[in-house]
């Protein structure tokens, strides 16, 4: 790993510790690599003696205690509540905005699988009365009760083959629902220690 | 040794090199180095805490096109230093006491 890199990691280690105190720290690091380098070192010699980024920046959040976020408060326990409640229109709306647009999402990625879905369940009932109904069209005219017999052999063969595609396309898309939920559930879980 | 009496001591380690001269980072670890083992991520913590308590402060100085930080101890820091010697009589009472060698009146 040369410099640039370590600094880069660093940084994306500590992204939740504010700005001024990161870029402190980072330039703490650049110039001690500068003085490693500048002292017959390699670059990469001092990235290892250095350490691995992760621990580091682990150490560092540790030191700290925690990572300070200040929420907006009023001081008032009681007004705070107050005003979160008398603040539901605003967030409120946002957070109704933000749920509906989630959930539109979810039926767009669904339409799909849906439409194979009702397409193979429609052909395979179109193959049963087709094949079915053909011996009774032969009677009358051979030709076309054959041709019946034929289009509902081939229909149960095309809603088969969407049957198939309908399963596939539903494990996977269980799969990406259950990361996008797990996604946006750490959203609202991020460890916040108010200071 | 125990972590946090090493930061303890580590915090006047730094001040006694900067009491001889001001000193940028990567000096301040080889000069410590020779006493006690010292990390860079260790050292960090400690001047920002120094600096907080405005035990030393901080100049940049141009050095090959690149600023570099040096820190100097303030009066404050001399003054800390000198007390943390002269406590130094008590900690070896709790030395000896936590020894055993130290006899009850």
């Amino acid at each position: 790993m040369n410099k640039a890199e370590f600094l880069n990691e660093l940084s994306f280690c500590l992204q939740n510790m504010n700005n001024s105190e990161k870029n402190k720290f980072i330039i703490f690091y650049d110039e001690m690599l500068s003085d490693y380098v500048e002292n017959g070192m390699t670059e990469e010699d001092a990235v290892d003696k250095i350490g691995d980024p992760k621990k580091i920046a682990e150490e560092l959040l540790a030191d700290y205690g925690s990572v300070k976020i200040n929420l907006p408060f009023t001081g008032i326990r009681g007004l705070n509540y107050i005003l979160t409640i008398i603040g539901f229109p605003l967030w409120g709306s946002v957070l109704l905005a933000f749920v509906l647009m989630v959930f539109s999402v979810y039926v767009i990625i669904w339409c799909v699988p849906f439409t194979t879905g009702a397409l193979s369940i429609g052909f395979f009932t179109t193959s049963i009365i087709g094949i079915v109904g053909s011996p009774f069209v032969m009677l009358k005219n051979a030709s076309m009760g054959i041709m019946q017999l034929g289009t509902g052999i081939a229909s149960i063969g095309i809603s088969l083959l969407l049957g198939l595609a309908t399963l596939g396309l539903s494990k996977r898309l269980i799969i990406i629902t259950k990361n996008l939920n797990a996604k946006l559930a750490a959203l609202f879980k991020k460890k916040v220690i108010v200071g | 040794m125990d972590s946090q009496l090493k930061k303890g001591l580590l915090e006047f380690c730094v001040l006694a090199v900067l009491n001889k001269s001001d000193s940028y980072g990567y000096q301040i670890i080889k000069d410590i180095s020779t006493c006690v083992e010292i990390s860079e991520s260790t050292l960090y913590p400690i001047l920002k805490r120094l600096e907080a308590s405005s035990y030393l402060e901080t100049y940049s100085v141009e050095h090959n096109s690149r600023l570099r930080k040096y820190y100097k101890i303030t009066n404050k820091g001399k003054d800390y230093i000198k007390e943390f010697l002269e406590e130094w009589q008590q900690v070896m009472e709790i030395y000896y006491f936590i020894k055993g060698e130290r006899n009850y009146e």
